[in-house]
């Protein structure tokens, strides 16, 4: 474990915590600098985001208004779809989705930007 | 109708769109291993446009606490797999505690412009990181 995992790991965490995401920056880092597969840079990733958000989430509880409401559904229905997003993985090439979602995503990102 | 009964057909479209937004948000998940969180976010800012009982930052939070239930279960998946060990994945989840802990503190500190500057970019960025494949 170098000081360097230590510090990326840090900041990443730290921007997911907020609730922002940590946009996918540690999968970025793992492959990149530390040559790990893709999906072993996203299941690190994963465990990572998970014991994050958990250290976050009691502070979001004390502090935020939550709509336990929408946790519930949102949460469990994404469940729902994270099979149906994993069982679709298998059977079409992700990559051209991947494309035009970056490109949807760019759009809304530039748009909220000249909103804010 | 009574007030009673409006309140509660509200109540079941608020819940139907709730699903929907989390379903739509976990197939991204899954499909791309990315973006569900952002596309949440979008989501809950649509549905709570015409209230105001919930702050930016709370869209953010509400986001947070469902993206923790929609990538506990895609951790199970990932595992079941063999994907990774998570011995791997150790070191990394005990520098998260932390940076989580502290990321949750920062929410309060900053302003609600600061963080939709904060989150654009990153929404711009992770774009740009899907079209080039970083």
């Amino acid at each position: 474990m170098k000081i360097l995992d230590v510090i990326v790991s840090f900041l990443a965490s730290a921007l997911a915590g907020t609730g922002v995401g940590g946009g996918g920056l540690l999968v970025i880092y793992l492959t990149l600098a530390r040559g790990l597969g893709q999906l072993a840079a996203q299941g690190i990733n994963l465990s990572f985001f998970i014991s994050g958000a958990t250290a976050a989430v009691p502070v979001h509880i004390k502090k935020r208004n939550i709509d336990f409401l929408a946790v519930i559904f949102i949460g469990a229905f994404g469940i729902v779809g994270a099979f149906i997003g994993l069982t679709l993985a298998k059977s079409i090439s992700p990559s051209l989705l991947r494309k035009f979602f970056g490109i949807f995503l760019i759009l809304c990102g530039l748009k909220s930007l000249k909103n804010v | 109708m009574n007030e009673k009964a409006i309140r509660r057909s509200a109540q079941r479209k608020r819940c139907l769109l709730f699903s929907l937004a989390g379903v739509l948000s976990g197939v991204v998940n899954g499909l791309l291993g990315t973006g569900g969180g952002i596309l949440t976010v979008f989501f809950l800012s649509k549905i709570y446009a015409l209230e105001k009982i919930y702050s930016t930052k709370d869209v953010f939070a509400i986001t947070l606490c469902s993206s923790l239930i929609m990538s506990a279960a895609s951790l199970v998946f990932y595992l079941s797999e063999g994907f990774f060990d998570l011995s791997q994945g150790a070191p990394y989840m005990l520098a998260a505690i932390f940076g989580g802990a502290f990321g949750a503190f920062l929410l309060d500190r900053l302003n609600s412009k600061t963080m939709k500057v904060i989150f654009a970019l990153l929404v711009v960025w992770a774009g740009i990181s899907m079209v080039i494949k970083l």
